[in-house]
């Protein structure tokens, strides 16, 4: 569905990502990680096509993405963004319609469908009774689960999310990636999360990218890539391998030789 | 206030406005005579009420309605709340024309012509300095545009202290927003109303460009495109409106202001609540100047600032109660 070509990202003069490859299919779950500042932001970006890429190229179903209107490429990817610039004013409901943007069939307010469409997705992150309250006056984590709810009512078959997982509760982080899940399985849609958490990485993820922030990366199945020697070296910190109830976790080793309470 | 008793509200005050003002002047009109003037009887009320007083209020609603418009697109591009359509020059560069037209005596269709080149090149360098690399940001735009605005401001007043003195206060007078020489305002009013609805359609664009340019870009908005048409659409309302009446401060910066006070954010509902609103607004100031102090006539410009710095006043001090 799409394809990195010998994709280049630089910031400034930093160089992020150097000669990607990259082959990103239906119904795949994929984690980025990274350390702070490795690029995975940015890259989530070229991938969505909202930056162009320094070198090299991205295509959706075979075409570039730099000649795929903006219109038509926001109907096939939708955008979780890590950050926004300013406050949007109005209800949670409206904000999750601005997800059905894309889709636009009418020029005089939304279309049944689309109504139905944020409404489910309101549902989904278990923010009915919120859908009237103004978005300015929501915490941190219902502002989270607003934005997604906007994602989520895009129904889109790409899914780019930048650290989804960020101000929400354990209940909600559950919530989410289970959705996601669903919508991987039942509508093939392609998955891509910036994550910090590898044992959400491992459960709900089947491949990875790594990116060591001097242009090297690591992609492939997540049990191949996720070893121990390469996230010691992606994140700089010693780690031992556990495995619980029959899932890998990952382990930042102790400095103190490993004495607990 | 729910979106369709808002737009209703204002239309009825649109229409009350003008009435008033159809009624209001050296000659008072009584309810009847109106009637009689819109039946086109042969009464002195029908030639008041046609040939003097309805072509300077609709070029009055015009004019407010634009400079209104130009106001929230402005806001909506720069995603600044005190944006107003003068911070660009634009409006220095029609004033510009028009005041170099009447200072040197020339006739008014040159004053027109003049102020729509100035305006135009204005718009043009103001834009043309704000691009960089295949891109111009808010930002560098407004600062582009408040030093070119700056620059244009000294070359006024150069001209103006240049002028012969008698022509000098006609040029002042008309600077400070003067609708008595308005001529029926037909381009305007087109303007008016394709501005209205250009603004309507790309309602929510614009919102989801008040979130940010990126977030815009993920819905599927060309975000250059959507910037340019609205500094462009700003642009032309503003040309109008000056070249109607002068730079007639505050309408522009206060009227959306206003609207969203009344509950409506949404860009959709803000550009035509605005046109009504900025309409009947100086039709109102409009009125006040010119029968307040009759015979003499004021400069509209002065009233819709003098009423204008309360208004503002106050929107900071709820502004401010409703932060806390």
């Amino acid at each position: 569905m799409l394809r990195a070509e010998s994709l280049t990202l630089r910031a400034g003069r930093r160089l992020l990502v150097e000669d990607l490859r990259l082959e990103l299919a239906p119904g795949q779950r994929w984690a980025v990680l990274g350390r702070n500042g490795a690029g995975k932001s940015t890259l989530l970006h070229a991938l969505a096509g909202l930056r162009a890429p320094d070198d090299g190229q991205v295509l959706l179903e075979g075409t570039p993405l730099a000649r795929v209107p903006r219109r038509a490429a926001a109907r096939r990817i939708g955008v979780l963004l890590q950050e926004e610039t300013r406050e949007y004013w109005g209800s949670v409901r409206d904000y999750a319609l601005l997800g059905c943007y894309p889709r636009g069939r009418s020029l005089f307010g939304p279309a049944e469908e689309d109504r139905a469409a944020a409404q489910r997705a309101l549902y989904a992150l278990h923010l009915e009774a919120f859908a009237d309250r103004t978005y300015r006056s929501l915490s941190g984590g219902e502002r989270q689960r607003t934005r997604l709810a906007a994602v989520f009512a895009q129904m889109p078959a790409a899914y780019m999310l930048d650290e989804p997982l960020q101000h929400l509760d354990l209940l909600h982080q559950v919530t989410v990636l289970e959705r996601l899940d669903e919508e991987a399985v039942a509508r093939r849609a392609l998955i891509v999360t910036v994550l910090h958490d590898l044992a959400f990485a491992v459960r709900h993820c089947d491949h990875a990218l790594l990116l060591f922030g001097d242009g090297g990366y690591a992609c492939g199945p997540i049990g191949e890539v996720l070893t121990e020697a390469a996230l010691e070296r992606l994140y700089g910190v010693a780690l031992e391998q556990h495995r619980v109830a029959g899932q890998t976790l990952f382990v930042p080793r102790r400095a103190d030789g490993g004495a607990r309470v | 206030m729910e979106t369709r008793t808002l737009l209703l509200l204002l239309l009825g005050l649109a229409v009350l406005v003008v009435a008033g003002s159809l009624a209001v002047g050296s000659v008072r009109l009584s309810a009847a005579d109106l009637i009689a003037a819109f039946r086109g009887a042969d009464l002195p009320a029908t030639e008041i009420v046609w040939r003097l007083r309805a072509p300077r209020i609709a070029a009055a609603f015009c004019a407010g309605g634009l400079l209104a418009v130009a106001g929230v697109f402005l806001q909506a591009l720069l995603r600044n709340p005190l944006a107003d359509p003068y911070v660009f020059g634009v409006s220095g560069g029609a004033a510009l024309g028009v005041l170099a037209a009447m200072a040197f005596g020339l006739p008014a269709v040159w004053g027109g012509g003049l102020g729509l080149a100035g305006a135009l090149l204005v718009a043009l360098l103001v834009a043309a300095l704000a691009w960089r690399a295949a891109d111009w940001s808010p930002y560098r735009l407004l600062l582009a545009g408040v030093v070119i605005a700056a620059g244009l401001n000294a070359l006024i007043g150069l001209l103006l202290v240049l002028a012969p003195a008698t022509t000098a206060k006609g040029m002042l007078f008309w600077l400070m927003g003067d609708l008595s020489y308005a001529e029926p305002p037909y381009p305007g009013t087109a303007l008016l109303a394709g501005l209205v609805a250009i603004g309507v359609m790309l309602g929510q664009p614009m919102n989801a460009l008040e979130i940010g340019r990126l977030k815009a870009a993920s819905l599927g908005i060309e975000v250059r495109r959507l910037e340019i048409a609205l500094y462009f659409a700003a642009a032309a309302a503003t040309t109008a409106a000056v070249l109607a009446g002068g730079t007639i401060g505050f309408v522009g910066l206060i009227v959306p202001h206003l609207i969203r006070l009344a509950g409506a954010h949404d860009n959709r509902v803000l550009v035509p609540a605005s046109a009504l609103c900025g309409g009947s607004l100086l039709v109102l100031a409009d009125t006040a100047a010119r029968s307040v102090w009759a015979p003499l006539q004021l400069p509209v410009g002065i009233l819709t600032a003098l009423a204008g710095v309360p208004v503002l006043l106050l929107l900071l001090a709820r502004r401010d109660h409703a932060a806390r």
